[in-house]
């Protein structure tokens, strides 16, 4: 829906709080403040809104018929008792903590342990998928890294500690501040296209 | 005896009757001037004698039959005309020939206007048409459908079904009409009487045009075959028997048991061997600016990782933190995730068999920031609007009117904490953190450090902070390698050393695996290729 | 270990394994596990958001501050409201109007952040790589400093212009500016490789550390299971 109201908020509250970053008049200061709190609680009531939204699709599909109704089933019984628990003796209760340690943590860690496995399984397959110069560069430095970060049964290979060193301070600093330098001037373009309202992604073009 | 036929009433009369016995018309045309009988005499059987003629009889013709008979005749002159035009013989069989004996006998009675005084034995038998016309008769699509198959196309219909008999009407005319007998109302039974409208004569059913495909035999086998590939497609068609085994499973399973028994061998069966780092700068760095903290130190601790991190990210910050509250700091927790505060309160407790901290006291859970950059960037400008109240839903600061916990005592503003830790696994969040906090942390009158507690998937974005001039970034303890160094720079015995055994165990195999099994994949191939090709070479 | 955490130790184990089945191949076992994941976190979400932000900052001064607050408050607790409606498709439209300001703030924030915290001071540590000062260059390493300041300022240029100006290099008729700026990405790839493996390395030693941790809590758990039995 085409409402230049909303466009005029966003670059109207944008600049207030853009300005306060380099100006510091008291009224600017304030007025920054108080649009950050009101945004902080707006970003929890989105939150809320999610997990609603999430609660409300998983109920639909659990109370169809179709394959999957047992996942949502999970979903939702998970989202219920844990809110029903942290909710009743708070987040921070020994409840909670034994939900938090005894369920999230094992699912989660083994999650990421798995991915230990995958990206051996996906290093291994590179060099046949695409056998090039970047490639060899990509394995060389992963496994010499790798080879450095574990202590090596005490084995003393000389120049391999600091090559180490000299990757990660060197040639690794100067890609990584190259993707930074690139992710910042990302984030202005798109932010300024939002200020000068250009783009629109609350519903105001 | 000789008889002549009434024209009027068709019933036959002595030839020597000058008016019908039975209608009392006149049986002859009379010559000379008009009188009322003569606009009854119809001169039909001189005009049919001579054929389509009868010219020089038009002044004894009705209006409304000479306009007939001159409508038809100019039809005639036309297609004569363009038949002409066309350099055909006159004489040849002609459209307009030919549309008369197309549309058969009713056409005949079009023709001429005369033709229902005539009696049966009239131009309409067969006999009396020459066999040039009578081929003409046979109807213009039954041609067609001769060409067809003489051409050898069939017409289909839309199924592809022979259409090519009795789909199309033909035009006829009733027999009533064409042998001159009215058929209804008083006159019915009578003989030649004159149609009310002469256009009745031309009553017929509409010539329908087929709009049927015609299709070759050659277009019909197309056809045929591409109706049975589409059959085809829309068959399920039996799957590939897949191999329950393949080649990747196999070699994930090998890896993953590889790996296992790796990470399991130091566990199970051996005791700590395996040294901990010499020195780490980052780590050395953490335990400098630790170390020079006043006491009683306020220090902000973010707890920004995923509960799958928690083993990697408790481990490396315990020595930290053993450190940091042997200096007497006071801890403020924090999280820009929702599952930072409870991370953070389980940190703590897993720290208390060493350190008994008192909740309020020593240290204070304000838990969680919405917002990411935009609630970090409020929390930095205003800390006590931002979060008033702990998780727990105590006043967390001093205020006028609220007595705040000691923990947070005399914090005002942000740089009023001496230092700022985060536990931090993820590359934006590490980003967002270094960019809102930067700029206070580099400013030369704020004597606050940021020093960093992170995964070691994190350590080539954060370290090109770390590695500037300014630094927003002072320190880094960078995973399980970080963690150990520190552990070994403060003396710690506490560090896991199964972990950390099963660390270099599982990195080492690591590598290996991959410099191996990639040069085996990439290889091995490679060389039975060679080896087939020289085969190939040979034969 | 009490009963609490003797249920507990055997629900994690039973989890992992369910987790690790994939390693197996993909299982409903499995996907069920992961959705019961979902659940939880967000069960977690939803409630520390309620007890830290919803009440003590939405609610709570509604019933207990000074009227300038409660005023105050109001706007966010509306602005709250119109969100709300974003669950209905129907209503949607009406939390535009929250949503507008929330990503006028956040746009901001983020370039302020951009500017401040890595442009501005990235590209001054690049800079800074050949200040004498701040490098210490009266010590000993002068030299291979200063021959890591070029590989760094190289590195990070290289690696910018392979991102930046990736898209002009597309066309056909190419500029001496161009293949300039094509040679300088091709070098930058080289750096995002390295970059990239270093990465790569990091990712899996954390991996590995939380493969490590299960580990360690099966074997830990069934050692005190057998102990009950042995014992």
């Amino acid at each position: 829906m085409r409402n230049p109201v909303y466009t005029a908020i966003a670059i109207g509250v944008g600049i207030v709080v853009l300005l306060g970053y380099f100006l510091q008049f008291d009224l600017l200061v304030n007025l920054r403040i108080v649009f950050l709190e009101w945004a902080t609680i707006l970003v929890a009531t989105a939150l809320l809104i999610g997990v609603v939204n999430l609660f409300i699709v998983h109920w639909r599909k659990s109370t169809t018929d179709q394959p999957n109704r047992v996942n949502s089933i999970a979903l939702l019984a998970g989202l219920t008792i844990t809110m029903g628990v942290a909710g009743w003796f708070g987040p921070t209760d020994l409840y909670s903590l034994w939900i938090f340690n005894y369920i999230l943590i094992p699912i989660e860690a083994s999650l990421m342990g798995i991915l230990s496995v995958v990206l051996i399984y996906a290093g291994v397959r590179l060099l046949r998928r695409k056998p090039n110069l970047l490639s060899i560069v990509f394995i060389a430095t992963a496994v010499i890294i790798l080879l450095m970060t574990g202590p090596l049964f005490g084995i003393d290979i000389p120049g391999l500690a600091e090559l180490r060193i000299w990757i990660g301070k060197v040639p690794a600093v100067a890609g990584a501040r190259g993707i930074l330098l690139g992710v910042s001037l990302g984030i202005i373009a798109a932010g300024l296209r939002i200020l000068m309202g250009a783009d629109r992604p609350y519903g105001g073009n | 005896m000789e008889e002549t036929y009434c024209p009027l009433c068709g019933k036959p009369n002595p030839i020597d009757n000058k008016f019908c016995d039975f209608c009392l018309a006149h049986l002859h045309p009379q010559e000379g001037g008009s009188t009322d009988s003569e606009a009854l005499s119809i001169p039909g059987i001189e005009d049919n004698q001579d054929g389509l003629g009868g010219h020089e009889s038009d002044s004894n013709v009705p209006d409304w039959l000479s306009e007939l008979q001159q409508s038809n005749e100019m039809e005639n002159e036309e297609t004569l005309d363009s038949e002409s035009e066309l350099g055909q013989p006159a004489n040849a069989i002609s459209d307009w020939m030919t549309g008369v004996s197309g549309d058969g006998e009713a056409t005949v009675g079009e023709v001429s206007p005369t033709a229902p005084f005539l009696p049966d034995q009239g131009i309409n038998e067969s006999q009396d048409i020459p066999h040039w016309l009578n081929d003409s008769l046979i109807e213009e699509e039954d041609q067609d459908l001769l060409e067809d198959e003489r051409s050898g196309e069939v017409p289909l219909d839309g199924e592809g079904r022979d259409v090519s008999r009795g789909d199309s009407s033909s035009p006829e005319i009733s027999e009533d009409i064409s042998s001159g007998r009215e058929n209804a109302g008083p006159l019915a039974g009578l003989r030649g009487v004159l149609p009310a409208e002469p256009g009745a004569a031309r009553v017929r059913k509409p010539r329908t045009y087929s709009a049927k495909l015609k299709v070759s035999t050659s277009q019909r086998a197309h056809i045929d075959l591409l109706n049975s590939l589409l059959e085809d497609e829309g068959q399920p068609q039996p799957l590939p028997p897949r191999r329950s085994i393949s080649q990747q499973h196999v070699l994930r399973w090998g890896i993953a048991l590889v790996l296992l028994m790796a990470i399991l061998w130091p566990i199970v069966i051996t005791s700590h061997e395996m040294p901990f780092p010499d020195y780490d700068e980052g780590s050395a760095e953490v335990n400098r600016l630790i170390s020079q903290l006043p006491e009683n130190a306020r220090v902000l601790v973010g707890f920004d990782f995923e509960p799958g991190l928690a083993a990697e990210l408790d481990t490396a910050a315990a020595p930290v933190f053993d450190h940091l509250l042997s200096e007497g700091a006071l801890l403020t927790l924090i999280s820009t995730s929702p599952s930072g505060p409870i991370l953070a309160e389980r940190f703590i407790q897993s720290i208390q068999s060493d350190q008994k901290l008192i909740y309020g006291l020593e240290y204070v859970n304000l838990g969680y920031i919405p917002g990411g950059a935009v609630g970090l960037l409020s929390f930095i400008e205003n800390p006590q609007g931002t979060i008033p109240f702990t998780i727990d839903g105590l006043s967390a600061w001093e205020t006028e009117d609220r007595n705040g916990l000691p923990a947070t005592a005399g914090i005002d503003q942000i740089t009023d904490y001496s230092m700022v830790i985060l536990l931090v696994d993820d590359p934006d969040t590490a980003r967002t953190w270094i960019e809102q906090l930067g700029p206070t942390i580099t400013n030369p009158q704020a004597l606050m450090s940021f020093v960093l507690i992170t995964s070691a998937q994190l350590e080539p974005v954060v370290r090109p902070y770390y590695e500037s001039s300014p630094q927003p970034v002072n320190g880094l303890v960078v995973g399980l390698r970080g963690g150990a160094a520190y552990a070994r720079i403060i003396g710690s015995d506490d560090f896991p050393g199964r972990s950390w055994d099963a660390f270099g165990m599982g990195t080492f195999v690591a590598a290996l695996l991959i410099l191996v099994g990639g040069l085996g994949y990439y290889v091995i191939p490679e060389l039975s290729r060679t080896a087939r090709d020289q085969e190939k070479v040979k034969r | 270990m009490n009963l609490a955490d003797w249920i507990g130790a055997f629900v994690g184990f039973v989890l992992t394994l369910l987790v690790f089945s994939y390693l197996i191949g993909d299982n409903p076992l499995f996907r069920i596990t992961l959705h019961m994941f979902i659940g939880v976190s967000a069960g977690f979400a939803a409630v520390v958001t309620i007890y830290n932000i919803i009440l003590p900052r939405l609610f709570v001064p509604i019933f207990i501050s000074d009227r300038s607050e409660q005023i105050l408050t109001l706007f966010p607790l509306i602005l709250a409201g119109l969100l709300f409606t974003k669950i209905s498709p129907r209503f949607a439209f009406i939390g535009n109007l929250p949503m507008s300001y929330l990503v006028g703030v956040s746009a901001a924030a983020a370039i302020g952040g951009a500017v401040t915290g890595t442009l501005i001071p990235q590209a001054l540590a690049s800079m800074n790589l050949f200040a004498v000062q701040s490098n210490q260059a009266f010590d000993a390493n002068v030299g291979l400093r200063l021959v890591n300041g070029i590989i760094i300022l190289i590195g990070t240029v290289a690696t910018l212009a392979y991102f930046q100006f990736g898209k002009l290099s597309q066309a056909s008729e190419k500029t001496q500016f161009q293949t300039w700026i094509d040679g300088l990405g091709q070098i930058g790839q080289v750096f995002i490789a390295i970059t990239f493996g270093f990465l790569f390395a990091g990712i899996f030693s954390a991996a590995l550390t939380a493969l490590i941790g299960r580990v360690l809590f099966s074997v830990d758990f069934i050692s005190d299971v057998l102990g009950l039995f042995i014992r």
